[in-house]
């Protein structure tokens, strides 16, 4: 086998997840095959923990296992495409502000839009609904908001840094 | 920038603990940076360019694939070039791995082929590397939870004929190294007797976990003290190029890192 095809069934296996390609008896020792569970679940993990880390709001609002999910689906569905963590935490967004299953849920694309503008500092500015931001804080903090949320009326938020630490800041 | 000779034990930039670290009341002589993390500018850029101010630091990246056949993501070396020549680290590594294949990303260190082709493959991508960036680079061992049928090579006769042939250096894994080793019931140091020591320029010590039978380099736990009587018979064999305590999970305080500083550094004391 040349050296081209021992990577191309080695990936395949790998990023088929749970699913046994069985392609790989000619390349690794009978051990070996098992081990390979390592690097599917170092696969999954990594991506599930550099999601976790960069949408820390939306994990709460879909739950760990809803967004477990969705982070499976996105990696089985798409994949990783860039050798940039950051670029797949963004690619990550717009997989999910397009699927159709959450579409009926105008809250999904502020939360992810705070979250990233939160961890990546990216885009530099948002514009979110009325009250998005206050949930947000609320899902972070676990402190009930008063503020109500109307998906018609749109703020502009920007990061910036107030005595040392990031904070929003709301633009009138 | 500090100019400084990088010695001695130091640990691998972690986020949690930038703010810190940059108080600077701290022996940490210096840090690793993983610079996949710096990949877009931020707020960390500013807080990169503080610390290097003040410490020398050593620049690490987890996506050259170096053992891959796909061509290469020029726009990923572009900014590596870039940020090696704004935070001028003292110098630059990767692993002996493949990490991508057909345009999909593992983000992950998967073991070469010991073939003579996965060898001249890895010499040809290191030797690019190498005149892209205009500087040598430093190579990683990698843990190997799978063995190939077929292998040419041992790791370590793998290892020695790349460097061999790229003049390239070695970041050795410590931690990997023992690993592989023991998960094959197999003594480290027959593989360290034949190592090219003098080609070593700085080690890598973590902690793994075990699983049903498997060592693991997770990351996630204590230097183990085979690791560091590992580090010391690697003294006594003449190696004392600088290391680095890499910690990516189950992270602790920075001042639980300090303490993990000092009782690494031990290894050194009377040698």
């Amino acid at each position: 086998m040349d050296y081209k095809s021992y990577l191309s069934n080695m990936s395949q296996e790998i990023l088929g997840l749970d699913k046994d390609l069985g392609q790989l008896g000619e390349i690794l020792s009978e051990d070996s095959i098992s081990n390979l569970k390592v690097y599917k679940k170092n696969y999954m993990n990594h991506v599930f923990n550099i999601l976790s880390g960069d949408f820390p709001a939306l994990k709460k609002y879909l739950g760990e296992n809803n967004f477990y999910f969705f982070a499976r689906k996105y990696l089985i569905e798409v994949g990783i495409q860039s050798p940039s963590i950051a670029e797949l935490s963004r690619a990550f967004k717009v997989y999910l502000v397009g699927l159709h299953s959450l579409h009926e849920d105008d809250l999904i694309e502020d939360i992810v839009k705070i979250d990233l503008l939160w961890s990546q500092s990216y885009p530099q500015e948002i514009e979110v609904s009325s009250g998005a931001l206050e949930f947000w804080q609320e899902l972070i903090s676990g402190d009930k908001s008063e503020k109500v949320i109307n998906l018609d009326v749109l703020v502009r938020i920007v990061l910036i840094n107030y005595k040392g630490e990031q904070a929003f800041k709301v633009l009138t | 920038m500090k100019k400084q000779k990088i010695e001695g034990i130091g640990l691998s930039l972690r986020f949690p603990h930038f703010n810190e670290i940059l108080k600077f009341n701290h022996n940490v002589p210096w840090f690793e940076v993983i610079v996949d993390d710096f990949l877009v500018d931020g707020p960390h850029w500013d807080k990169l360019t503080q610390l290097r101010n003040k410490k020398p630091i050593a620049m690490h990246s987890i996506g050259m694939n170096i053992g891959g056949v796909d061509p290469w993501d020029l726009n990923y070396l572009k900014k590596l070039k870039q940020l090696y020549n704004k935070f001028q680290p003292e110098w630059v590594s990767d692993h002996l791995c493949w990490s991508a294949h057909n345009g999909k990303f593992h983000h992950d260190l998967l073991p070469i082929p010991r073939t003579n082709a996965g060898l001249e493959n890895a010499i040809d991508r290191i030797n690019y590397l190498q005149s892209y960036f205009g500087r040598p680079l430093v190579v990683e061992n990698v843990t190997q939870y799978i063995d190939y049928k077929q292998a040419d090579y041992t790791e370590v006769e793998f290892i020695n004929k790349i460097l061999e042939k790229t003049d390239c250096y070695l970041l050795l894994d410590i931690t990997n190294m023992i690993i592989n080793h023991k998960n094959r019931n197999q003594d480290y140091k027959l593989f360290l007797n034949e190592l090219q020591m003098d080609r070593i320029k700085q080690f890598h010590l973590a902690g793994g976990i075990e699983d049903n039978g498997l060592w693991i380099d997770t990351h996630t736990e204590d230097v183990k003290n085979e690791d560091i009587t590992a580090l010391k018979l690697i003294y006594e064999m003449g190696s004392r190029v600088p290391g680095v305590i890499e910690r990516d999970n189950n992270l602790p305080l920075f001042s639980v890192m300090k303490e993990e500083v000092r009782r690494v550094s031990g290894a050194s004391v009377g040698l």
